[in-house]
């Protein structure tokens, strides 16, 4: 399942937020969105999500404009992947995930033996099926991100968005979540995520999108845009990009550290 | 499945207790009547509407019932003061309760309590409107029924016109046209008759129950029922809208509408309630908050716990109520007694008080 | 672990409810010798609870009454037509006003009162009647009537004497079918009393008595009436005061100003008088514009304090020393509620403003109130705390 943005623009109030944006996400590939902060990158994400509704242009799904969908057929297309919050109330991590599968049921029922069923499931994919008795409020930031991800599963979209998954994460769970990515990547779903981290674009990403002022700058393997002159043009600053690895790996650095 | 198994022992307890509950009120009274006799006032009275129900179908059944061995006080005791009055601490616990949990899912707040939208300060000046035009009981309890819905209903247009983040300007929406029409009563209250009329005021306002009859239990069933059961159907999809209008849409649930659908119902059974009952506080806040407690927060739990802990409770209070002393003192005051130290307690306690 | 604690808090209370239950079932069974010997095989004997009171009221009939007493029709002043026991032996008040009246005529039929008596008339009340059971009054008040409370009473009828309620028939009906009690109205106010007893004299069947105590509301308004056309041109120029700081005032014309009204010239004539009992409110302004003769306080009012007081000594009647303080005993006499303890207002303030006209002697006249109405004499020093 691809999908398809072309030719976005929406604004609020009078400034424009999205001038014209395009881009194509594909199945079994990880896009990442690139981007200095209030570039639009949250609205784009919105829109996405079907959150938007007055913009101009399209973004289809497979083919269908998103638009067209009702909530419920959007979410069983297109699941949101939130950063890791507190909500208002704690619920049980288990029930968190069966939240994910109230697109799959009518009106007025509750979740029955079948969507527990794939909940359980989805929670023993992404590796955190010991905490479904736990609250959600009680586990670490890195587990709640992972939950978040088993809900998306079990709402059966093949489409995930991703709101800088990793942004208030340590180390090693960035490295979790991403990897948990990468391996959904790798079973055909399409993943959209945004960051503030170009390297870790390079290294997970099959494509990247980088947007500027409602634009997109520049769109193609992570090779090719996460290059100085585009890194530099981006954020506006001076900034080196070394190799590492057999280019498996690039790191940027300021200049001003680069050369001392 | 060990928090479903907790959460069904939790249910059957409250039920159970509401039952027993149920049962010592009933023997709980001013007037003595001896057990026994109250069991078969009330097995007479049900075998002889039952009878009536069935004349047309089986001959001779209009003549059903027991031996009358009671006078009429006790039968006008058991069967018009007691029991409706039993009924209608249950209904009104349990909808106020109910629409405490309900607003405070939507709203995403746990501190909403059924006067969030102005529901009570609505049915407030209804009801004084009403008393200082020298209506009857009946057209009070209509006036503060209609005046409560239309305060919620003022709430959601003004917070329509306003735009901007909806729950944020619909919760701001009902505080202002809730301090208008308690501003309003505050000046039915100046204009009203000290020697008569203020008294009665000033008692509805505190909330009593001590009225009840069969009239209004009738009356006020309907709203209630209609307002109950689609929150009960719903209760998933509550859940869901805690999450906030963002996440729970991206899985397929239409925040708006459920919201209004849900305000709709909760509002229907707060005004049934409060036109009923008058202003009992606390209930609505309190008894969520010790259901969640006991149940969790999942509300395919916690509406039921809500409903069993609201009844068993306001049955509770209003045994006080009418039992303490020879006069009765308002249930609004006792609720408050209780509720407000217990909330002290609970919002101060250390841990995940939330 | 922290549901097994409020589990346990829960039963906790019911069970204290149910102790509750049992304290409370004993209690009416105690005060009621003959609820608690009932059986239910032995149906004469169900009625024994609503006929405990009975003992001290009728002791004449109270041993074989027959189960279905004959009952006669009674159309009430609110237009209800209601089926009533041929003989009324006991009854119970919805409020103040009602209790008054009904004590006044028939103090030997109530079976309680809707408020407690004022402690003052402890000291010449019959112990009997003062102790009658506090039954909460239906209008109003501090709390509601318990319908339990008044039906473990054991009442026939219950009476509601007064000003009618816009309302009063549909919430009459409502309680009469609730409690399978009639409840009747009867209108009544300071210048109908005599009316209003005949028509009670004629319900309970003590026309005899009702006859006297209507001749004497009529004979004393007429007294009154007399007294003040003797008076002439010289009536008393008046206000009475009321409320904590003294600064309400009762206006002419106004329901609770018929007696003001009749013993002088109320100076307090308002655009809209206040029907309410607490009146109109007005400042010291207007009362030293008024600049009356005579100040009547209600009790508990300013006047023990304007003596002293440099704003109230502005006033000439206060300089004079032309005030006095309404007595109080166990009503106000002037005031509320506006029943037939006002005769001894009029009576008082007579005397007081007019003691030429008014040649009679007040201690006597209140005497022979007092024995008419509330069934007791007064002795020298319990007049004195009265009438100061």
């Amino acid at each position: 399942m691809s999908i398809e943005v072309r030719d976005l623009r929406f604004g609020y109030g009078s400034g424009e937020v999205l001038r014209g944006v395009s881009f194509t996400a594909k199945s079994g590939e990880l896009t990442s969105i690139l981007g200095p902060n209030g570039v639009g990158k949250s609205t784009l994400f919105r829109c996405l999500l079907g959150l938007l509704k007055g913009y101009a242009g399209s973004i289809a799904v497979d083919g269908e404009d998103t638009r067209r969908l009702t909530a419920a057929k959007l979410a069983r297309r297109v699941a949101y992947i939130p950063q890791s919050h507190y909500p208002s109330f704690n619920y049980s991590v288990f029930n968190m995930v069966l939240m994910g599968t109230t697109s799959q049921i009518s009106l007025l029922s509750s979740p029955g033996e079948a969507q527990r069923a794939a909940a359980q499931a989805a929670l023993e994919r992404v590796g955190v099926a010991h905490l479904r008795d736990k609250g959600y409020t009680h586990i670490s930031g890195g587990e709640r991100q992972l939950v978040l991800i088993a809900r998306a599963l079990v709402q059966n979209a093949r489409v995930l968005v991703l709101d800088e998954p990793t942004a208030n994460l340590d180390y090693g769970n960035q490295i979790r979540v991403m990897e948990q990515l990468r391996l959904l990547t790798g079973e055909g779903y399409t993943v959209i995520q945004s960051t503030h981290n170009p390297e870790q674009a390079f290294l997970f990403s099959h494509s990247v999108v980088a947007m500027k002022e409602g634009r997109v700058l520049a769109e193609g393997p992570p090779a090719r845009v996460v290059t100085e002159e585009l890194m530099a043009a981006l954020y506006g600053a001076e900034i080196r990009v070394a190799s590492l690895y057999g280019d498996r790996v690039r790191v940027c650095v300021p200049r001003s550290v680069a050369e001392g | 499945m060990e928090e479903n198994r907790r959460g069904r022992i939790a249910l059957l307890g409250l039920g159970a207790a509401l039952l027993v509950l149920v049962f010592v009120s009933f023997l709980l009274g001013r007037y003595p009547v001896p057990p026994g006799m109250l069991l078969r006032i009330l097995l007479h009275k049900l075998l002889a509407g039952l009878g009536s129900l069935l004349s047309p179908l089986v001959p001779g059944a209009a003549g059903w019932g027991l031996g009358q061995s009671w006078d009429g006080s006790m039968e006008a005791v058991a069967w018009n003061i007691r029991l409706p009055r039993i009924l209608l601490s249950c209904l009104v616990g349990c909808c106020l309760s109910v629409a405490g949990a309900s607003y405070q899912g939507v709203f995403q707040n746990p501190m909403a309590s059924p006067d969030i939208l102005g529901a009570t300060n609505g049915a407030a000046f209804g009801a004084s409107l009403a008393i200082l035009l020298g209506a009857a009981s009946q057209m009070i309890t209509l006036s503060a029924f209609c005046f409560s819905i239309l305060t919620v209903a003022a709430a959601f247009f003004v917070s329509r016109l306003a735009g901007g983040k909806r729950v944020l300007t619909l919760v701001l929406a009902g505080i202002m046209v809730g301090s208008l029409f308690s501003a309003g009563t505050s000046f039915v209250k100046l204009v009203a008759d000290p020697s008569n009329q203020l008294p009665e005021i000033t008692y509805w306002l505190m909330g009593s129950l001590s009225g009840a009859k069969w009239k209004q239990v009738g009356l006020a069933v309907i709203p209630m029922a209609a307002g109950l059961l689609p929150l009960l159907l719903l209760r998933w999809r509550v859940n869901v809208l805690t999450l906030g209008d963002d996440e729970a849409r991206t899985m397929g649930v239409n925040a708006g509408r459920i919201r209004l659908i849900v305000i709709l119902c909760a509002t229907l059974i707060t005004a049934a309630s409060v036109a009923v009952s008058g202003m009992i506080g606390w209930v609505g806040l309190v008894i969520p908050h010790l259901s969640r407690k006991l149940v969790g927060n999942d509300y395919r739990r916690l509406t039921p716990a809500s409903m069993l802990f609201g009844a068993a409770f306001m049955l509770a209070v209003d045994d006080v109520s009418r039992n303490l002393l020879t006069v009765e003192i308002p249930i609004g005051i006792l609720t408050a007694f209780v509720g407000a130290p217990f909330f002290i307690w609970l919002i101060t306690r250390k841990g995940d008080a939330f | 672990m922290k549901t097994r604690s409020i589990l346990a808090l829960l039963l906790v209370f019911c069970l204290a409810l149910g102790l509750g239950a049992c304290a409370k079932g004993a209690q009416p069974a105690s005060t009621q010798q003959p609820a608690s010997t009932k059986a239910p095989e032995a149906p004469a004997e169900t009625a024994a609870p609503t006929e405990a009171p009975a003992e001290t009221a009728a002791p004449t009939e109270a041993p074989a009454e027959p189960a279905a007493p004959e009952t006669v029709s009674f159309t009430d002043d609110a237009g209800r037509t209601l089926e009533l026991p041929a003989k009324l032996e006991r009854i119970a008040v919805t409020g103040p006003m009602s209790q008054i009246v009904v004590f006044s005529l028939a103090p030997e039929l109530l079976v309680g009162v809707a408020n407690a008596w004022d402690p003052g008339a402890e000291g010449y009340f019959d112990p009997r009647y003062y102790s009658l059971p506090v039954l909460g009054q239906l209008y109003g008040g501090k709390g509601e009537l318990n319908l339990e409370v008044l039906l473990a009473a054991g009442p026939q009828a219950v009476l509601d004497v007064g000003e009618a309620k816009k309302s009063v028939a549909e919430d009459l009906d409502g309680l009469t079918a609730q409690t399978g009690i009639p409840f009747l109205h009867i209108d009544a106010s300071t210048g109908t009393m005599a009316e209003a007893y005949r028509r009670l004299g004629g319900l309970l069947g003590l026309e005899e008595r009702a006859e006297e105590l209507a001749s004497y509301c009529e004979e004393t308004w007429a007294r009154a009436e007399a007294i003040m056309a003797a008076v002439g041109e010289d009536r008393a120029r008046i206000l009475y005061l009321l409320g904590e700081e003294g600064l309400n005032v009762i206006a002419a014309g106004s329901y609770h100003g018929e007696v003001v009204d009749l013993i002088g010239d109320n100076l307090a004539v308002l655009d809209e008088p206040s029907s309410k009992g607490t009146g109109n409110e007005t400042d010291m302004e207007q009362i030293l514009l008024w600049d009356p003769d005579f100040i009547i306080f209600a009790n508990g009012s300013v006047a023990d304090r304007v003596g002293d007081d440099p704003v109230w000594q502005q006033l000439r009647a206060v300089r004079e020393g032309r005030y006095a303080e309404a007595p109080f005993g166990p009503f106000n006499w002037m005031g509320f509620p506006p029943s037939v303890q006002r005769y001894l207002g009029i009576l008082w303030s007579l005397k007081l403003l007019y003691p030429e006209q008014a040649d009679y002697d007040l201690r006597a006249e209140v005497e022979r109130y007092f024995e008419l109405f509330y069934h007791c004499s007064l002795t020298d020093e319990q007049y004195g705390a009265i009438v100061k």
